[in-house]
């Protein structure tokens, strides 16, 4: 009897355990990589239509339901930021601007905390900052009242590194889904 | 012939043993699973890293920094201004560390007006941001800067990471002069902050309530 067949039994037996071995720490993919980008899109509209946003994963309230539609009016390259406060501010020096008008309709359960992003053609982000970028409101309405607004507009100008070239906006929460807005060709 | 085949099956187990034996004792698993990618730069230097682009630009010691009233350094204030830039994806540099030349660390302070907890490592725009950290004088001489993504250095989590480490520069004479200055930084003017090259300050990066 040779030794193959001998120990075909542990030979077949070391596959399943390297399944058994991966799959007792593959939930850690869903928290440190999964759960770390944008993955599942909800809806897709092209620049001036409305895309349609609802889910029931609000931060805040579980369960309740969350909805809009939002469609891109704008997106143009700019080279100042709005700024309520006063004049525009000029753009960081070594940044390109590129101008987003978005426009919300039909809000339905708490939007806070609603991000916009531009994912440029290598698929590099934008606007993704750990604060506002550049201190603008980039997607909820600019003054929050105790009932959301029906309809509202958001403008913002997001830095971009010089020759960035933009292919879709992305709308999204906390989570891993998205809905996108293409620009105007 | 069994008996030998035996001995000789025993042999080879007791061998693999002492194999792995050696390799645990001797191969250093555990560090090199741990160990950060280290990015060591002086002041003035940029540090490239994957996500993105970090630079020390001044370095200056204060014994108060304005916040909501005069902060006076149980030390002194090392202040630190560093400017960053992310790449493919915004991140954050969070607790950053100074490291004295006897190996202790010490957090930063947001007591003073423009000193953040926090800096943005933002794709598309440099930010400019201010780290403050009350050290005794003596821990002046020869410190490092320790800056890293998401604050994985402060809380033990560095494993595999790229971390910056910053040569701020400070000789023995250095610091006996950086110490003897009476220095207050005024956090609230803005014009402290720009740069020579006119560029336009973001907002402090930070938590709200935290940087500002």
């Amino acid at each position: 009897m040779s030794w193959l067949r001998r120990n075909r039994w542990w030979l077949a037996a070391i596959p399943v355990a390297v399944v058994l071995l991966v799959a007792a720490s593959g939930h850690r993919l869903q928290d440190w990589w999964w759960n770390t980008d944008y993955r599942t899109q909800v809806d897709h509209a092209v620049a001036g239509e409305w895309a349609h946003w609802e889910d029931s994963n609000s931060l805040f309230d579980k369960g309740a339901k969350r909805a809009f539609d939002v469609r891109l009016l704008r997106m143009e390259p700019a080279d100042a930021v709005p700024n309520p406060y006063g004049g525009p501010k000029p753009l960081p020096k070594g940044s390109d601007g590129m101008l987003v008008e978005l426009e919300f309709r039909k809000p339905v359960g708490d939007t806070t905390g609603c991000r916009m992003i531009l994912v440029a053609t290598n698929g590099d982000y934008y606007g993704d900052w750990f604060s506002q970028p550049l201190g603008q409101e980039t997607c909820g309405p600019a003054d929050y009242g105790s009932e959301p607004d029906a309809r509202w507009k958001a403008t913002s100008v997001i830095p971009i590194d010089p020759g960035a070239k933009i292919a879709e906006v992305r709308i999204g929460f906390e989570g891993t889904g998205y809905l996108t807005l293409e620009p105007p060709a | 012939m069994s008996a030998l085949r035996t001995g000789g099956t025993v042999a080879g187990v007791l061998a693999a043993m002492a194999v792995g034996r050696v390799i645990t004792d001797h191969v250093p698993a555990d560090g090199l699973a741990q160990e950060p990618f280290v990015r060591n730069v002086a002041v003035g230097e940029t540090a490239h890293l994957e996500y993105g682009e970090a630079k020390v630009y001044a370095v200056r010691a204060a014994d108060f920094l304005v916040g909501i009233d005069p902060v006076a350094a149980r030390g002194t204030f090392l202040v630190v201004d560093l400017e960053a830039r992310g790449r493919h994806r915004s991140s954050t540099f969070k607790g950053p560390q100074v490291r004295a030349a006897d190996g202790t660390l010490y957090g930063s302070t947001t007591r003073g007006t423009q000193c953040a907890s926090v800096a943005e490592l933002a794709t598309g725009a440099t930010t400019y941001t201010r780290f403050c950290f009350d050290v005794p004088v003596g821990a002046l001489a020869g410190s490092h800067l320790l800056l890293d993504r998401e604050g994985s250095w402060i809380s033990g989590e560095v494993n595999r990471t790229e971390i910056v480490d910053v040569d701020l520069g400070i000789t023995a004479a250095e610091a006996k002069r950086m110490a003897s200055a009476r220095v207050t930084l005024d956090g609230d003017n803005t014009d402290d902050l720009v740069k020579p090259d006119g560029s336009v300050l973001p907002e402090p990066s930070g938590a709200p309530g935290e940087a500002s």
